[in-house]
């Protein structure tokens, strides 16, 4: 069976994954390769030319200060990717650090860490800390990263805690203890190897939840300042063109959902890759 | 001198049930030695605390009361320089082959690892040298070396376990049943490995088994456990040809046909 046949064989086993990769490889380009891919400038603004539908000269149309939505669209991709990548990024190393002590060590440090800085942060609703904390902090890229990750972390924490609780004390970590391996070393070499996968799907999963996140914020008027495109803010902007307009929410809407998406069937399939019940339906 | 002095060590682990907080004891005031280059057998049914015995020697788990001292050091306070140099003097062979390897790491890495860690200072060509020697003395290929543990079986695992066991030239090796999540066939082949490494090495064991005819295959001496207390210790042959406690009769009851084959292999 050639490459292509291989890859057809996995698309009829998981339809829905490849739905979900497709749509996150037209996020991903579109976000990394925007400035090749439209020429208008997405801050460029044409009166001219305000609230036109779609049309040759701008395939997704114009909204009403005349910039173009396609490019607006691209940019914004741009924003969410690096959103979601840092925020996923800074909420897990947060995570696997404290959720990892607390399994690791157990005893009074997984208490105090579990029940007053895990469950403290778990009991708030994630997106009233997000909203709480970029209003005090005010708009900016790592302020906006801050806020989404003080409601982020406390979730992966927990999850890495449950799982180096699992593994702390299989026979592989005895005999390397019995070694005489440093702490870190049975953390990084032998424990974490061993739960990567549970947190990668978790990630997956929470990548869709921080571009919703971001997308609130921003539509909110939390987000970025004004000519930054962000898809939440294009929502904002096209509330008052509901009707004459329609294709202003349309745009951003189903680029939010498709992205939303296309997490969520990754985190899927990686999950049902994962659980050794569906493993052997898939033939593994 | 001997080699590992357990003195009257005690473990019993805090457990809540509902709001009361019960103690359970685990291991209840055990003495015994373990002489350099003898194997000293540690029999019981499950539960008896013989692993938990095993732990404490290792260091992995603290006694609550008594002292275990390896080499006339005491495990249970050995800090940073002590404690690396008795890592260097006992490693452990764990039960289930398939567990004890991590699953994400090539042999080559399990291997070396006692390396890496008590060694710093060697290259790679002498890390993987080493390698090659050890799985050769383990009856294994060098092919294995880049292979990960699921690819091998049972038996294989437990070779490489041993490998790994004797990388730093350790003068014990704490074997907590080691063959007994193995096929027969398998596993005799494993003891057998074990007496010749026992042999050109000049190692001394802790073998705990729960099988009468195998410790008595192997053992100089036999322990024999019965809910967290030493019941019976003597010589190997005397303990089975006369035991003074009834649960060891029971124990020695509990295989007979398998005490036959024993009896065979030490002629």
């Amino acid at each position: 069976m050639g490459f292509a046949g291989q890859a057809w064989e996995r698309v009829r086993k998981q339809p829905l994954a490849a739905v979900g990769v497709t749509l996150l490889a037209l996020f991903v380009l579109g976000g990394l390769l925007a400035p090749w891919l439209s020429h208008y400038n997405p801050a460029a603004i044409d009166l001219a030319h305000r609230l036109q539908g779609p049309s040759p000269a701008h395939w997704a149309g114009t909204d009403e200060l005349g910039r173009d939505t396609l490019a607006r669209l691209l940019w914004g991709a741009r924003l969410s990717l690096a959103v979601s990548v840092t925020v996923v990024g800074a909420s897990l190393a947060l995570g696997i650090a404290i959720g990892g002590l607390a399994g690791y060590r157990g005893g009074w440090v997984d208490t105090a860490l579990t029940t007053f800085a895990m469950n403290t942060f778990l009991a708030l609703p994630g997106i009233l800390l997000a909203i709480a904390f970029a209003a005090f902090l005010g708009p900016g890229f790592l302020n906006l990263v801050l806020a989404l990750a003080v409601g982020g972390w406390a979730g992966y924490a927990r999850l890495v805690r449950a799982q180096v609780m699992a593994v702390r004390d299989r026979e592989y970590v005895d005999a390397a203890r019995a070694l005489g391996a440093s702490g870190m070393r049975i953390f990084f070499r032998h424990i974490l190897p061993n739960i990567l996968q549970p947190i990668l799907v978790q990630a997956a999963i929470g990548m869709a939840g921080v571009i919703l996140a971001e997308a609130t914020l921003s539509f909110l008027g939390l987000g970025l300042p004004a000519p930054t495109p962000s898809w939440g803010a294009m929502l904002n902007d096209a509330r008052s063109h509901l009707f004459d307009s329609p294709h202003l929410v349309l745009f951003p809407a189903a680029a939010v959902a498709g992205a939303v998406l296309g997490f969520n069937f990754l985190g899927d399939a990686l999950r049902d890759r994962l659980d050794p019940r569906t493993r052997l339906e898939m033939g593994l | 001198m001997a080699l590992v002095e357990v003195q009257s060590v005690t473990k019993s682990y805090l457990r809540r049930a509902g709001l009361k907080t019960e103690e359970r004891t685990v291991v209840d005031d055990v003495s015994l030695e373990i002489e350099p280059g003898e194997t000293l057998g540690l029999v019981g049914e499950s539960g008896s605390g013989k692993t938990t015995v095993a732990r404490m020697i290792l260091g992995l788990v603290k006694p609550t009361s008594g002292t275990v001292r390896v080499g006339g050091v005491d495990v249970a306070v050995a800090r940073g320089a002590e404690m690396k140099k008795l890592r260097l003097e006992m490693q452990p062979v764990f039960q289930d082959p398939y567990a004890a390897l991590n699953p994400r790491m090539q042999v080559l890495e399990i291997v070396t690892e006692p390396f890496a860690i008590h060694k710093p200072g060697m290259g790679p060509n002498a890390r993987h040298a080493e390698a090659v020697i050890l799985l050769k003395q383990v009856g294994l290929d060098e092919s294995a070396l880049g292979r990960y543990p699921h690819e091998f079986s049972g038996g294989q695992r437990q070779r490489i376990n041993i490998a790994r066991a004797l990388a730093l030239r350790p003068k014990l090796l704490i074997l907590d049943e080691p063959v007994s999540a193995l096929d027969v066939s398998v596993g005799a082949q494993i003891v057998n490995l074990l007496r010749t490494l026992q042999r050109e090495h000049g190692l001394t064991y802790l073998f705990i088994s729960h099988s009468m005819p195998l410790v008595r295959y192997l053992s100089t001496r036999i322990a024999v456990m019965e809910r967290g207390r030493l019941v019976e210790m003597g010589e190997a042959v005397a303990l089975c040809e006369e035991p003074r406690e009834a649960y060891t009769r029971q124990l020695l009851a509990a295989t007979p046909e398998l005490k036959e084959q024993g009896q065979g292999n030490r002629e």
